[in-house]
């Protein structure tokens, strides 16, 4: 088995890597807030975008119970 | 052939773009991203003449690359043909290191074990990482090639950083009105969400 190669550098800061991969500066705040934001909790925008997962949740689901219940009454 | 300058943290990912590969896709980048590595891909490269001398230009910038040979089937769409473009590359990249052997390193990645050994059987006598075509076998297999001598991440590290990660997916693809992950944009600012991950998670 080939030995593992050693990295020694404490690598790129997040404003070099923002750099290096193209990303503007403005857009690599948002992102830094995006994944503060999702690692406290908060109302990251995958819960913005809810709203179809939820249209779609209802869909899936059908009548509920209580619905068919009140229909048979 | 003129020089270049050799990023020592870049790494050029060869990978199949396709829709069944996009965990495996995240995983690669989240893996080199805790190893603070920074991913390179061919995304974003135009077709014709000048796209094999951007992509070769792209072999040579990065210290590493790490070629993927899962999709080795014939594809679903007439006509049915195997992809070349990842052992081609990997041909790229050894041909490069040969030349250059302090600039350049590959691995090659499968899902399978011995498949590749059939389908490219010039690598005997080559290590591969096979990595059971799941996230977490990427990251043991990322781990088992890299070592951070200051502080190496562990494959649990990695898969939490990993899920912190595709939560934020949707917004980073609505955002860049992307019907994929295999675009130039999304791949730069998932990657960039990557590294500020493990930079909050991993230290």
């Amino acid at each position: 088995m080939a030995q593992p190669i050693k990295l020694l550098s404490p690598g790129l800061s997040l404003e070099q890597t923002a750099k290096f991969l193209g990303v503007p500066p403005a857009r690599a705040r948002e992102l830094e807030a995006l994944v503060d934001d999702s690692l406290n909790g908060g109302s990251t925008m995958s819960q913005r975008v809810a709203p179809r997962n939820k249209a779609t949740k209802h869909v899936s689901k059908g009548i509920s119970k209580r619905s068919r219940a009140k229909k048979a009454r | 052939v003129p020089r270049r300058r050799v990023d020592p943290q870049a790494v050029f990912l060869n990978l199949p773009y396709d829709r069944e590969f996009e965990s495996l896709y995240l995983a690669y980048i989240v893996g080199l991203s805790a190893l603070r590595l920074v991913p390179r891909v061919t995304l974003g490269i135009p077709g014709g003449e000048r796209r094999l001398d951007r992509i070769f230009d792209l072999v040579r910038s990065c210290r590493y690359s790490i070629h993927d040979l899962s999709r080795v089937e014939l594809d679903l769409h007439r006509p049915f043909t195997p992809r070349f473009n990842m052992p081609f590359e990997l041909g790229l990249a050894v041909a490069w290191a040969k030349l250059n052997r302090a600039s350049h390193t590959w691995f090659v990645c499968e899902t399978k074990s011995r498949r590749a050994l059939k389908s490219l059987s010039d690598l005997n006598g080559t290590d591969l990482q096979i990595h059971g075509g799941t996230a977490p076998g990427v990251m043991r297999e990322l781990c088992s090639a890299f070592v951070r001598v200051r502080r190496q991440p562990s494959v649990p590290e990695m898969m939490e950083v990993y899920r912190a990660l595709k939560r934020g997916l949707p917004e980073i693809q609505a955002r860049a009105g992307a019907a994929s992950l295999f675009e130039p944009r999304v791949f730069a600012e998932v990657s960039f969400a990557a590294a500020t991950l493990c930079r909050r998670l991993l230290g």
